[in-house]
């Protein structure tokens, strides 16, 4: 019986991770300086959920999603401080963030227009690049949004509103180059 | 002919973009872990009985304990014995003090003056399953009172 329930809870944890891993290692991204850094901060942060989910009165199935999302930007931020602290101590090593890793999947780098707009978004600020993906890949709400964000859902719906318009200003003027 | 919000077009655009999945090594680490914590999340239910047996156990072993020997320290024997028949080992015993607060001057039954301490106390007993090797802290606050003769003024 016991191990029956250990089976059932495993399979149902197995399937919410397939299903979700790629959109939350896609945000966990815009705090890790590589891949492997995204995929630890999801690893920990999956980790953490378990434990939580365990308590008696959460019935130890798998997390809802905005709560995932705030985990892993609170594991993310606490990252991002002891790495400023690290990197205060080596002066020296400059940073890139190179998002192709995560941003698409292989089947489409061919498709110029997707990889422009990969680029576009990975241009994005810190601060709009968070909301259109937890909007367009996480499938949250605006209200889901303000939750994990600390902000109203009006303040995160203009952030995407604003995002989505930069997006499209950026691929015009791409589009212009490219033709020039 | 309605205008084409830019907006729309863009959501359609990004919907498009895929993110990658989890690489494959960090897919199986988790699943792994995932099997762990449930094949232990299991053990731990299924071992859950066993703990409400055993406490149960020590309930009655402290009531007949206080029964026998309704005066201080012996009480701790019968508990100890009913532990280890068990699989349960209690390692070790700890009263921690809270919190002290006098509560003023009092005249007792006998007309003398007392001052009157309540102390606030935690008890704690860590305890091994010698069977699973899980451990388990028991935590039981407690209040009591102390009453001290008060010779001079």
């Amino acid at each position: 019986m016991a191990e029956r329930m250990a089976n059932n809870l495993s399979k149902e944890w197995k399937r919410w991770l397939a299903e979700n891993g790629p959109r939350l290692l896609l945000f966990a991204r815009s705090w890790g300086k590589s891949r492997e850094d995204a995929e630890d901060l999801v690893q920990d942060s999956i980790l953490k959920m378990w434990h939580y989910q365990q308590e008696e009165e959460r019935g130890g199935g798998p997390p809802d999603l905005p709560l995932v999302f705030s985990t892993i930007r609170f594991a993310g931020l606490m990252l991002h401080r002891s790495e400023k602290r690290r990197r205060k101590r080596e002066e020296a090593i400059v940073y890139l963030n190179d998002f192709q890793d995560v941003w698409l999947d292989p089947m489409m780098e061919d498709d110029e227009d997707a990889v422009r707009l990969r680029d576009a978004v990975q241009n994005l600020s810190d601060k709009l690049r968070e909301v259109v993906v937890m909007k367009t890949w996480g499938g949250l709400t605006f209200a889901q949004i303000s939750e994990v964000l600390a902000v109203s859902p009006n303040t995160a719906a203009s952030r995407y509103r604003y995002a989505l318009e930069q997006l499209t200003l950026d691929l015009k003027r791409m589009k212009e180059e490219r033709h020039a | 002919m309605r205008e084409v919000d830019p907006c729309d077009e863009m959501e359609k655009a990004l919907m498009r973009l895929m993110p990658t999945a989890l690489s494959k090594t960090v897919q199986a680490e988790m699943d792994a872990q995932i099997d762990e914590l449930a094949g232990s999340h299991g053990v731990l239910r299924h071992d859950f009985s066993r703990w409400v047996k055993w406490l149960g156990g020590m309930a009655a072993a402290v009531a007949i304990g206080v029964f026998a020997f309704p005066f201080g320290d012996q009480v701790a024997a019968p508990i100890v014995g009913s532990v280890e028949d068990d699989g349960m080992v209690l390692i070790a015993e700890l009263d921690r003090v809270e919190n002290v607060r006098d509560e003023g001057l009092f005249v007792d039954a006998g007309g003398s003056a007392v001052r009157k301490m309540s102390v606030r106390v935690v008890g704690e007993s860590r305890i091994l399953d010698e069977e699973t090797g899980i451990e388990v802290t028991l935590t039981e606050p407690r209040k009591e009172m102390y009453l001290l003769p008060v010779s001079a003024f």
